[in-house]
């Protein structure tokens, strides 16, 4: 099954070539050019893995990450962004970013990562199903 | 409360700091849409190799997009070397709106991340005035920054270039606290960096406005 993916850039030129290579790759892309745009997708829909960039207007990517963990803590977010820092990479992974790739990205590590971010998030997911699937069965004696 | 003064070599420092790191982002953006299209090509090309039908339509559409970026790559090199020289001369005839109209474009994606948009209007004729390009600057950079966290909801401010006797006014407007109708204003934190430059802030609170005076000449 291919992977879901949210890539999330206000520069609509890196989206439209990213997204289509991806798609290229076998992957399954929404794109969103601001981080209320991707919170609104994130809400009504499921993906295996946020790709988002780091600074964009009105709301940044670390922003827009803690959104998307209060929504559903188990998504799985990748920071793109054009000048890392170490501060800022501790300060993505403190707030639950998988992975934090600067720019250009080479999209075969990219794809890599993805890779990883839908088998955490499948493990998690089945980790939840096996909890409630036992709590089931302590509530009803059998 | 009262913010500590910074010495104008500390906050011309961290200007130019913050400068060359936006701008560092902006090229990484350009050569990260270079990298993808370039990219997108080797996908044709190893799908031609493969059989696939080559639309030349389509590989001319992606040349035209690297164009475009090298180009907009261009314009940001000249950017950054325009503010790498601005510390060239200690004093310059300088062409006010000019070099507030630079100012916002540099900062131009650290101002659209606070939510809020600056527009400038200029004077009627030039207004030209002799000071340090790069402490003109790094002025107008703070009292925009200044004033782009006290705009108490309104989506844009406007900086109006104003000739007076002895120099020039740039009034920023509106500016007012959270909940206020005017705001309490505290210079200190740029009050070494306009005294270099004789120049002078005041808060009008019934104008909702910040008003800055350089003269002709420092």
């Amino acid at each position: 099954m291919s992977e879901k993916i949210l890539l999330v850039d206000d520069e609509k030129e890196f989206l439209e070539a990213m997204s289509e290579r991806m798609t290229n790759r076998g992957m399954d892309v929404t794109t969103a050019l601001s981080a209320k745009e991707a919170i609104e997708k994130v809400k009504h829909e499921n993906f295996d893995a946020i790709i988002v960039d780091l600074l964009m207007p009105e709301m940044d990517g670390l922003e827009a990450l803690e959104t998307f963990k209060k929504i559903n803590a188990d998504l799985q977010v990748i920071l793109l962004t054009g000048n890392a820092t170490v501060e800022k990479g501790i300060e993505a992974m403190k707030l639950g970013a998988m992975d934090l790739l600067e720019k250009p990205a080479d999209l075969n590590n990219l794809t890599e990562r993805i890779k990883k971010a839908k088998a955490r998030k499948m493990i998690l997911v089945e980790k939840h199903t096996e909890e409630k699937i036992k709590k089931i069965i302590s509530s009803k004696g059998w | 409360m009262k913010m500590e003064t910074e010495a104008p070599t500390d906050i011309g420092l961290r200007y130019f700091g913050k400068m060359t790191a936006a701008i560092s982002h902006e090229l990484k953006n350009s050569l990260a849409i270079i990298n993808e299209n370039a990219g997108l090509m080797e996908d044709l090309s190893l799908m031609a190799k493969r059989g696939q039908q080559l639309d030349p339509q389509r590989v001319e559409d992606l040349s035209g997009r690297v164009i475009k970026q090298v180009q907009r790559a261009d314009t940001i090199v000249k950017k950054m070397n325009r503010l790498a020289h601005s510390v060239d001369d200690p004093i310059k005839e300088i062409d006010v709106a000019d070099l507030l109209a630079f100012t916002m474009e540099l900062g131009k994606k650290s101002v659209s991340s606070l939510g809020v948009d600056l527009q400038m209007t200029p004077p009627e004729s030039p207004v030209r005035i002799n000071a340090n390009p790069f402490l003109v600057m790094n002025l107008f950079w703070e009292v925009m920054g200044y004033a782009c966290t006290r705009v108490n909801g309104a989506p844009c401010i406007t900086i109006s270039i104003v000739r007076n006797a002895g120099g020039v006014e740039l009034v920023f407007a509106p500016v007012s606290d959270a909940g206020h109708d005017g705001f309490s204003f505290d210079q200190a934190p740029f009050s070494g960096l306009a005294s270099c430059l004789k120049a002078e802030i005041l808060a009008l609170a019934d104008r909702k406005a910040l008003v800055l005076t350089l003269p002709e000449t420092v």
